[in-house]
């Protein structure tokens, strides 16, 4: 992949060298890290917690055809119409002939990863039906034509001032804001609330669908998503097949481990809950969009398919070094950070996904973090395996890796190379230590340092001093 | 389960379905197959400690909310009507709405106020030029400092809790529980249940927290003993 412009060294490299997306990135992700290490201290159980969340999201995978047959069923008893999309370009029609149906060509948005991953706001812009979305941070990109670079906070990128300039432009045009975050929360109130008021559908995301009881379940911070939930006449929300929970007990260990994980907080300030259609309160029609979208594919492999366990919480973007100094966008996905690193590749089958493995350190902060303990570091290794397999890898890669295999697997031949090398110091001792090497390898000298060749080597030293 | 129902006879159910069976058809790295939910219903766990001290459930609900920025206060039976009443004026609340099966005595006191007493039968409209709404709650957690609303009558329906600005809380000292695991034996979700922790709150703006989006920017909870 040397010299291409697309994947992850390609669109990371500008990232990184813009030094005022690093400060914003770092004071975000200290701050949230810092803040989720407080609440998290708080449980003394809670490392029962994530292996109680991981045993609840690997039951449901390993029985998941029989866990969707009776949401299904649970759904359609309490009110509910269920659709089945096998890929997102489906859930997207279904959506459209939905808001066709009913003759309007507005719908309002809660925040879901799931409708950005299947492109559902474009889809329905070009079919004539705007998508409002009502989160600030997304009212935020949408209204800046960008994209998402946080799982949590979409906006992470954007300072104040930029979004008080944003909002002059466009929602608060002809007043005079100034940059307080509150005077700006304000005026996506103001704006909001005569969409909400007026909105005849909304359209949601799932957090955790309870399989017992057709339950719907939906987090949020600032009420937009009650207001989608409660007022409007029909009820679209669009899940991935892995988003359920057996029962409403379980339902319960996701609402501890998802607030702390996710914004730092004992609990996030509004969760909506509904089974369908309730008489008198709220929605009148309520649909649940069911969509696969490769994800059986990842259930098949016994590795990748702990990625399915993932409740989108975003603690792992928050520890990852990587992240913090490349920012979302690096990722050119939906899912950004060590999540998107591993749920990327599996479910999109794009060129600059298959680079975004090698996007990582391997520390393995996610893993400790991630709230149903996906090893993620693991599933990384596994998914370098499987793209370098399919041939993603040049021949001098794999020639200097079949060099490096010989070497290090044998203790004589090991030894040789280093005599090699010892003889060779004369050679690399003439590059300057900031020089850099030739050919493939002068990759790792262009942000390194040539160590300086040590007399003898470590085994020679040994040998002499104490071996004997 | 090894019988599907017919629903719609959608194709693509039948083929995710079938896509699913053989994405498990790997079964060998996953442990049993019980259909039963693995959480256990109430489970005391280990109770949460702020500061290394152990608080009493009511001590902590109260310290919880209040560092979402929520006005608690607490009085005995005999002092609740005196207590809303000064929270509603000192709120400059000049019109109310309340469910009809609140309590009329806890807000008797509240004087010169527009009162609208909603029975739920009414269309949803006009809610949000109303100031403030008075609740009770099916029960509140304390760890997380979350009141827990399910559409009994003394809650009413979701949206009254919505648009008006200022939400005040009546909380009984035995509807507090001490972690969210108790919480679905205590609510069930027949209707539809709203957990409230805190006012309506955002950090999008360089993660700093203003409280006040689209919700209730003003949570007042009253504690009655």
């Amino acid at each position: 992949m040397a010299g291409s412009r697309v994947g992850f060294p390609y669109t990371s490299r500008s990232r990184i060298e813009d030094s005022q997306l690093r400060a914003n990135l770092r004071s975000a992700t200290t701050a949230i890290r810092e803040k989720r290490g407080r609440v998290v201290a708080e449980k003394a159980d809670w490392e029962d917690l994530r292996l109680k969340g991981e045993q609840i999201r690997r039951e449901v995978l390993s029985n998941l055809d029989s866990y969707l047959v009776k949401l299904e069923s649970s759904v359609e008893k309490v009110g509910g119409v269920v659709h089945w999309a096998v890929d997102a370009s489906e859930a997207n029609q279904i959506v459209f002939s939905l808001v066709r149906q009913h003759g309007e060509s507005e719908v309002v948005k809660v925040k879901s990863l799931t409708t950005d991953e299947m492109g559902l706001n474009e889809y329905l812009s070009q079919h004539g039906v705007m998508a409002h979305e009502t989160d600030l941070a997304e009212l935020i990109i949408q209204l800046a034509h960008d994209k998402p670079s946080h799982i949590l906070v979409p906006a992470i990128h954007k300072n104040r001032s930029e979004i008080r300039d944003l909002f002059q432009r466009t929602i608060s045009k002809g007043t005079s804001l100034s940059d307080d975050p509150a005077v700006l929360a304000e005026a996506s109130r103001l704006y909001l609330r005569q969409k909400f008021l007026s909105a005849k559908i909304a359209v949601s995301g799932v957090n955790f669908a309870v399989a017992e009881t057709g339950t719907i379940c939906v987090v949020e911070s600032e009420g937009n998503g009650r207001m989608c939930l409660t007022l409007p006449k029909v009820l679209i929300s669009v899940m991935g097949i892995e988003k359920i929970v057996p029962t409403l007990d379980d339902l319960a260990v996701f609402l501890e481990l998802l607030p702390r994980s996710s914004t730092g907080e004992r609990m996030n300030p509004y969760t909506s809950l509904w089974s369908g259609v309730h008489k008198g309160d709220g929605p009148e029609e309520f649909h649940l969009v069911i969509m696969d979208n490769r994800r059986s594919a990842v259930l098949a492999d016994p590795v990748g398919r702990q990625t399915l366990h993932c409740i989108r919480c975003s603690a792992c973007l928050n520890v990852c070094p990587v992240y913090e100094r490349s920012g979302g966008h690096a990722y050119d996905s939906v899912y950004p950070g060590p999540i998107g690193a591993i749920l990327s590749p599996q479910l999109f089958d794009s060129e600059s996904s298959k680079s975004l493995p090698w996007a990582s350190t391997l520390c393995g902060a996610c893993y400790e973090v991630c709230p149903v303990r996906i090893n993620i570091p693991q599933v990384l290794v596994h998914l370098r395996e499987k793209v370098l397999a399919e041939g993603h890898q040049s021949r001098s890669e794999r020639f200097q890796f079949a060099i490096l295999s010989a070497v290090l697997s044998s203790g004589a031949r090991f030894d040789l190379a280093l005599w090699v090398i010892s003889r060779l110091r004369f050679l690399i001792d003439r590059f300057p230590s900031s020089g850099s090497l030739p050919g493939l390898v002068g990759k790792w000298t262009e942000a390194r340092e040539l160590p300086e060749l040590p007399k003898e080597t470590f085994r020679v030293w040994w040998r002499r001093s104490r071996g004997h | 389960m090894a019988t599907d129902h017919i629903s719609g006879d959608q194709p693509s159910r039948t083929k995710i379905l079938s896509l699913v069976r053989s994405g498990l058809f790997n079964k060998s790295m996953d442990p049993g197959s019980s259909t039963a939910g693995v959480a256990t219903r109430g489970a005391p766990g280990t109770p949460v400690r702020i500061d290394s001290h152990e608080l009493e459930t009511v001590d902590l609900f109260e310290e919880v909310l209040r560092d979402y920025k929520a006005r608690v206060l607490r009085v005995d039976v005999e002092g609740l009507p005196d207590a809303v009443a000064e929270v509603v004026s000192s709120c400059g609340i000049k019109s109310l709405v309340v469910p009809n099966g609140l309590d009329l005595s806890w807000y008797e006191g509240v004087g010169q106020v527009e009162l609208v007493v909603d029975d739920g039968s009414g269309p949803a409209v006009g809610f949000e030029k109303i100031d403030g709404v008075i609740t009770g709650c099916s029960c509140a957690i304390a760890e997380t400092g979350t009141l827990v609303l399910s559409g009994k009558p003394d809650e009413g329906r979701r949206v009254i809790t919505l648009l008006p600005d200022f939400h005040i809380c009546i909380v009984k000292t035995e509807a507090i529980i001490r972690r969210v695991s108790e919480l679905f034996s205590r609510v069930g979700v027949s209707n539809p249940v709203t957990l409230i922790s805190g006012p309506s709150a955002t950090s999008d703006i360089e993660l700093k927290r203003v409280e006040g989006v689209h919700g209730p920017r003003n949570l007042i909870v009253v504690i009655v003993r």
